[in-house]
């Protein structure tokens, strides 16, 4: 008996303290970046425990409204925290944390000058880009070729990808000869290392306003909201900016 | 919407069918030589053929990535003497997944092997018949039930096959977008009539292929019985 009320006592103690832990969905864009963000955060809040689960936003999305255990959205857009609202599914109203660059990165042709142009060469066999419908840089994506006039003749080329990382990833692996990427995934040591980037003008394409909600569970989390607003301060100015973002006025 | 549907199952089919045929041909020899053959490392080669059984497909499917990459030999080598490249292909899924499945074909065809009695190989061969003609006239009609459980069982699971094909595959529609890619797909999208349409029809697939495996099994217990 006394065992039962002592694994009870400890069990619950677990699920308390696991309470006190911020479960972040974020989309894959972020995952360099937030890294960095959650250990800038953890060391002026140690006690503190930050999960983040990264993929496409729209993967996200369908998994919040499915009960997924979040505290707290950073979507790719502003539509898809929305949709969330309007199902009541949120706290509060959504925030705008950042604007999205759109890149190409490729490790088997020279990007850098060409942009665009280098997607109808006879030896770019395959283009990664990731799905338009659930991942607001593949329509981004989907969009900038458009209106070039690009996107139909490209199409047998195509190919897509479930997040924006798994873009990257086909770049880098070499399987895909140039992937539409966000900028922020460029940006590490490795990608710098072995592939070459073009940045898009940011006139080329709508912009990506990326936002983030606070996610309703039984009881506020007072620790995600604590959270979100670190991220949203001028702390973290910086760490945004070296990731390539830019940030709202 | 139904053109997409027809055409994804088309492929599906195509893909579990193609798988099947080949392993077939290539695993009849590999489960007579594993049968009856003794020689050193047979558990090593034994086991590498069962790894995919107990293997997360994500393991075969990031070697697969690595291996199609024209950054590495195989890949390279391939790009430049055949201009193929595997990844995001259909040539690409169907090679990951006979090696996937591999081990599907090869267990059942061994114990089929085995479970022939040794005199009729013996009998066949005091007879003056060759190996090989003693395999196509005793041991392949022996074999027919363990035949028709392997193919079965490899077709159900070809059809069920996801975590490679959604990590080399691309997900390219008529290409390597098969029925279970198009599901989890339909379900980020919401679209539960659609993905609820293609779940029901591999589901009765699957269904149909075990209840076909079973039947054959039982009715050889009660051979066995009688």
């Amino acid at each position: 008996m006394k065992k039962i009320v002592l694994t009870f006592v400890l069990v619950t103690m677990y699920v308390v303290a696991g309470a006190q832990t911020i479960n972040v969905a974020a989309a894959a864009n972020l995952q360099y970046v937030m890294e960095e963000i959650k250990t800038a955060y953890l060391r002026s809040n140690p006690k503190s425990k930050i999960n983040i689960v990264y993929g496409s936003s729209g993967t996200l999305t369908q998994q919040i409204s499915n009960g997924a255990d979040f505290d707290l959205f950073m979507s790719a857009d502003d539509e898809f925290p929305l949709a969330l609202k309007k199902k009541a599914l949120t706290y509060g109203p959504m925030h705008i944390y950042a604007y999205g660059k759109l890149a190409l990165y490729s490790t088997s042709v020279d990007v850098r000058r060409k942009g665009l142009a280098v997607l109808s060469e006879p030896g770019v066999k395959k283009i990664a880009i990731c799905n338009p419908i659930t991942a607001p840089y593949g329509k981004r994506s989907v969009e900038l070729m458009s209106s070039h006039g690009m996107y139909g003749p490209l199409k047998p080329k195509i190919v897509v990808a479930d997040n924006i990382s798994q873009a990257a990833q086909y770049a880098f692996t070499g399987n895909a000869d140039v992937a539409f990427v966000a900028l922020s995934l460029t940006l590490t040591p490795e990608m710098k290392a072995k592939g070459n980037t073009y940045i898009f003008s940011q006139k080329l394409y709508t912009p990506i306003r990326q936002g983030c909600i606070l996610i309703k569970r039984g009881a506020v989390n007072t620790r995600a909201s604590k959270f979100m607003k670190y991220f949203l301060s001028p702390a973290t100015k910086n760490i945004w900016e070296r990731f390539g973002y830019s940030l709202p006025e | 919407m139904d053109n997409d549907f027809v055409q994804t199952l088309w492929l599906t089919g195509k893909l579990a069918s193609l798988t099947t045929i080949i392993l077939l041909v290539i695993s009849l020899p590999i489960a007579y030589w594993l049968a009856y053959k003794h020689f050193r490392f047979k558990s090593v080669i034994t086991s590498l053929i069962s790894m995919p059984m107990v293997l997360p497909p994500t393991v075969l499917g990031f070697y697969a990535l690595i291996a199609y990459s024209p950054q590495h030999a195989l890949g390279r080598f391939l790009e430049e003497t055949l201009h193929l490249r595997l990844a995001f292909s259909f040539e690409g899924i169907l090679l990951a997944s006979i090696v996937f499945s591999l081990p599907f074909m090869v267990q059942p065809l061994i114990n089929g092997f085995s479970l022939i009695p040794k005199s009729y190989r013996e009998a066949a061969y005091t007879l003056g018949k060759s190996p090989f003609t003693t395999f196509m006239k005793v041991l392949l009609p022996n074999l027919r039930e363990s035949i028709i459980t392997a193919v079965a069982m490899t077709f159900a699971h070809c059809i069920g096959e996801f975590g490679v094909v959604i990590m080399v595959g691309g997900n390219m529609p008529g290409e390597t977008r098969v029925a279970s890619v198009a599901i989890y797909d339909e379900v980020q999208l919401m679209n539960y009539s659609t993905a609820n349409r293609y779940s029901f029809v591999l589901f009765l697939i699957s269904l149909v292929i075990l209840t076909v495996v079973y039947g054959i099994n039982g009715r050889n217990k009660n051979h066995v019985g009688n």
